[in-house]
């Protein structure tokens, strides 16, 4: 199974758990963010070595989970922008494939997305995106 | 941190036009904005939502996620992943 099918496999018993990964070739470069919740963690990181790029993923898991072969549990506390802890127990999924497809996502749970058709209807072939300012790392907002 | 929270919209269009050029003209709108406790401590992270056109030239605005510019460092993150290309 590639990463790639795997990490599907992982996340569709986790629909709650949704990232994006793109590939980029900057070096140490937090690319994106992952969404637990609708909260927002910094856990994402693309890194561009001498040869590859590596692409690695942490998201959350139950302690239980069997991981796939691609996976590998680690635990390290992670605490979401309100301070809550979040879990202890994270998978981790690496890819130094240097052919790294261009995106990587998964979805936003039904759910989450806005609610109605009105809302959709007014506002057609638009996007929302949120965007978060945390003074731990931004420096205007400090 | 004042002048941010008094017109976050505006900063963060600056940011935009630095970062990603030409994608703040896609912007049609913002609202939310909100105050939130962060780890950091109460009233540390600011989030809001910007409405775009849906277009593919997106792409380079969530890639840019997470870099700095003038002391702000903005995450990008769509609500809906589905409705970007």
């Amino acid at each position: 199974m590639t990463g790639r099918l795997a990490w599907f496999f992982c996340w569709s018993k986790h629909p709650e758990i949704w990232f994006s990964v793109e590939n980029q070739d900057r070096d140490h470069q937090i690319c994106s963010a992952l969404s637990v919740k609708d909260e927002v963690l910094e856990v994402i990181q693309m890194v561009k070595g001498n040869k590859d790029t590596v692409a690695t993923v942490l998201f959350p898991c139950p302690p239980d989970i069997k991981l796939d072969d691609d996976f590998t549990a680690v635990s390290s506390p992670v605490l979401a922008f309100n301070g809550r802890l979040v879990t202890r127990n994270l998978a981790k999924w690496s890819s130094t494939d240097s052919t790294l497809p261009q995106g990587i996502r998964g979805a936003v749970p039904m759910e989450k997305r806005p609610k109605g058709t009105s809302w959709e209807q007014r506002h057609a072939n638009t996007t929302v995106i949120r965007v978060t300012l945390d003074s731990r790392v931004c420096l205007a907002a400090s | 941190m004042k002048k941010l929270v008094a017109n976050p919209a505006v900063r963060v269009l600056q940011w935009m036009h630095e970062m990603s050029p030409g994608r703040h003209a896609l912007a049609k709108d913002s609202w939310g904005w909100e105050l939130q406790s962060g780890a950091a401590g109460p009233n540390t992270v600011i989030r809001g939502l910007f409405r775009f056109k849906q277009d593919p030239s997106l792409e380079p605005l969530l890639t840019a996620s997470g870099r700095s510019h003038n002391g702000m460092r903005a995450y990008w993150d769509p609500v809906n992943w589905e409705q970007t290309q």
